[in-house]
């Protein structure tokens, strides 16, 4: 290295100049990662792992007295549902088909519980989350089962501590278990297995695949088609009037806290999204600011730089000893940005504990990998400007 | 490089104003490898034109500069600078210093592209001109004519075929002058190179071979 040639081309910037660029993209690359791990998280919360997404509704008929008689049926029927598809504030509907045979579970020792259960069948996209083992084909022995957090809850903490002896088991213990299970219909009997193989927190069920539902429907039970308990509805937005007065006129019942709180959910997404953008501006703003600093510092350097030329230097070789400089300058921020980030996460995550005490922000790959990113643009776009601002400097007149 | 040939050349700036008599500008030349030159030009005539046309800092010419028999209006920039760093070096009239650096900064800056010299060899060639003690300097406090001699020393910091000297001694007295030339001649011939030397009026400072009127 040449060390005479550093000094020439370095002596004459300003290390406060330096210093406030270097600091103007730890401030903005933080910033934007800062935002988009948030964004990230609640996108989480809101959408998928949502037991009350505004994206999905479950209705069902309201229970009369004349339900209660068996004047009247409190089913859909598929013409009903074609007729909720058809509503253009409803992207999608689909009914839940129910066993149409007894259900009966042995949990077996040490416990040795017994118990009547419920089936109930969706396809898999209205499902929060689907195991890869939850499927079924024809001849196999074992039931999987995709439990609703909400039932895990009323039976881990409702039920159980009534009971003596039976102890209360860890959701993930639950999991994969093999319990016994014995249907019986109109149309015989079997004994299979079953295991829960996952939990929902968007539907309030037992949920097992359409294909064993259909069989054991078909083989054990009445086999009777086109009657559904309950229908769950995709939709734009939850909280639309519009869409409250058409489950009203029809009388079908949906959560009303629901529909509530689809509407601030909303304004959490505009709000994230916002900031989503400002992250995006920043970065565009933090990237014109380096271009900037290069051409100034290019500039500053102007003299040297054509006399170092016209004494036989490479432009490669000029541009080799600015372009390190401005490697270090970026190299820095980015190591600074890897140890600040994990510090700005966790005062985000004790300030949001104050009012959602078991939010846990999590720390995605993706988000570490933003300063990474942001490092390598700047440097392909910082390589490329400073090539040129050097080529027009040193061959001008 | 054998030779350097002028074709027909005549720079834009005395596009309308050189003399037909001229010796150069629009007429054949060739500034053979290792042959002293001399050319004498009154002030306008171009002659710092001619230097830099020679050292690749002005292309704005019409003809042609052969150089290896190739034009050298082609060269690369990256070209030009592997011919300032082995085959053509200058002493410019301006002298183009780093004003806030020493002396010896100023020479190394050029002879660290080669290490032509060492230090200890610097200093005993600083040593000739009359400026060792000034090596320490930063140049803007140096008087013109210690200036022009830290130049003349910096010009010849690397090896070369051509030695372009711009009025290189305008500065310096008798006896500076002659320590300049006994240095550049002594570098000269170990590289066996020549010089052109371009100044006012005409002069006998080297065994010139060829004289040339611009």
């Amino acid at each position: 290295m040449n060390k005479l040639l550093v000094k020439i081309l370095w002596g004459k910037q300003s290390f406060f100049q330096l210093v406030l660029t270097m600091i103007a993209l730890v401030i903005g690359v933080s910033l934007m990662a800062v935002t988009i791990n948030l964004y990230l998280n609640f996108k989480d919360l809101l959408s998928d792992n949502d037991a009350f997404s505004n994206n999905y509704l479950v209705v069902n008929k309201s229970v009369g007295y004349l339900n209660t008689f068996g004047f009247s049926s409190t089913t859909f029927d598929d013409d009903e549902i074609a007729d909720i598809k058809g509503n253009p504030l409803i992207l999608d509907a689909e009914g839940f088909k129910a066993n149409q045979f007894d259900v009966e579970l042995k949990t077996g020792e040490p416990i040795n519980l017994r118990m009547e259960i419920y089936f109930e069948s969706i396809s898999k996209k209205y499902i929060d989350k689907v195991p890869s083992t939850w499927t079924w084909k024809e001849g196999e022995e074992v039931v999987p089962i995709i439990m609703s957090t909400e039932f895990y809850n009323l039976m881990s903490f409702g039920f159980t501590p009534t009971k003596k002896g039976i102890p209360q088991i860890p959701k993930s213990l639950l999991l994969n278990k093999t319990f016994d299970l014995y249907i019986r219909g109109e149309k015989g009997e079997k004994r299979m297995k079953t295991q829960i193989v996952g939990y929902s927190d968007r539907i309030n069920s037992l949920i097992v695949p359409q294909e064993f539902l259909n069989w054991a429907n078909a083989n054990i039970g009445k086999g009777k088609t086109g009657t559904y308990s309950r229908v769950m509805l995709e939709v734009e937005d939850a909280s639309s009037p519009g869409l409250n007065k058409y489950l009203e006129e029809n009388g079908y019942v949906t959560n009303k806290d629901q529909l509530l709180s689809g509407s601030g959910k909303t304004k959490i997404k505009l709000f994230l999204s916002v900031l989503g953008l400002i992250g995006g501006l920043i970065v565009i703003l933090t990237l014109n600011t380096l271009v900037m600093n290069i051409q100034l510092l290019v500039s500053k350097a102007k003299a040297e730089l054509k006399m170092l030329f016209s004494l036989g230097y490479r432009l490669k070789t000029l541009f080799g000893y600015m372009f390190y400089g401005f490697l270090v300058m970026q190299l820095l921020p980015l190591i600074l940005i890897f140890v600040l980030l994990p510090l700005i996460n966790s005062g985000i995550q004790s300030g949001l504990n104050e009012f959602m005490p078991n939010f846990v922000l999590e720390t995605s790959m993706e988000v570490m990998l933003i300063p990474v990113g942001v490092f390598v643009l700047s440097v392909v776009v910082m390589a490329l400007f400073l090539k040129r601002f050097l080529r027009l400097s040193v061959l001008s007149d | 490089m054998d030779k350097i040939i002028f074709d027909k050349v005549i720079p834009l700036p005395v596009k309308e104003t050189f003399s037909p008599l001229s010796d150069v500008w629009g007429k054949e030349v060739t500034f053979d490898q290792g042959l002293n030159f001399h050319v004498c030009a009154p002030s306008g005539t171009g002659k710092t034109t001619l230097s830099h046309i020679l050292y690749g800092l002005r292309h704005d010419y019409n003809g042609e500069v052969l150089m290896d028999d190739k034009k050298a209006k082609n060269f690369s920039p990256d070209q030009w600078s592997l011919l300032r760093q082995t085959r053509i070096s200058i002493i410019y009239q301006d002298l183009k210093l780093l004003e806030e650096y020493t002396g010896i900064e100023n020479i190394q800056i050029k002879n660290r592209l080669t290490n032509f010299f060492t230090t200890e060899e610097i200093i005993a060639h600083a040593d000739k001109l009359g400026i060792t003690r000034l090596l320490e300097k930063p140049c803007k406090q140096m008087s013109r004519g210690e200036r022009q001699r830290v130049c003349i020393l910096r010009a010849l910091s690397q090896p070369f075929k051509y030695l372009i000297l711009d009025e290189a001694f305008s500065h310096l007295d008798e006896g500076n002058t002659n320590k300049g030339i006994a240095l550049i001649n002594e570098i000269a011939q170990k590289n066996s190179a020549g010089v052109i030397s371009c100044n006012l009026f005409e002069d006998s400072h080297f065994n010139y071979h060829k004289k040339l009127k611009l």
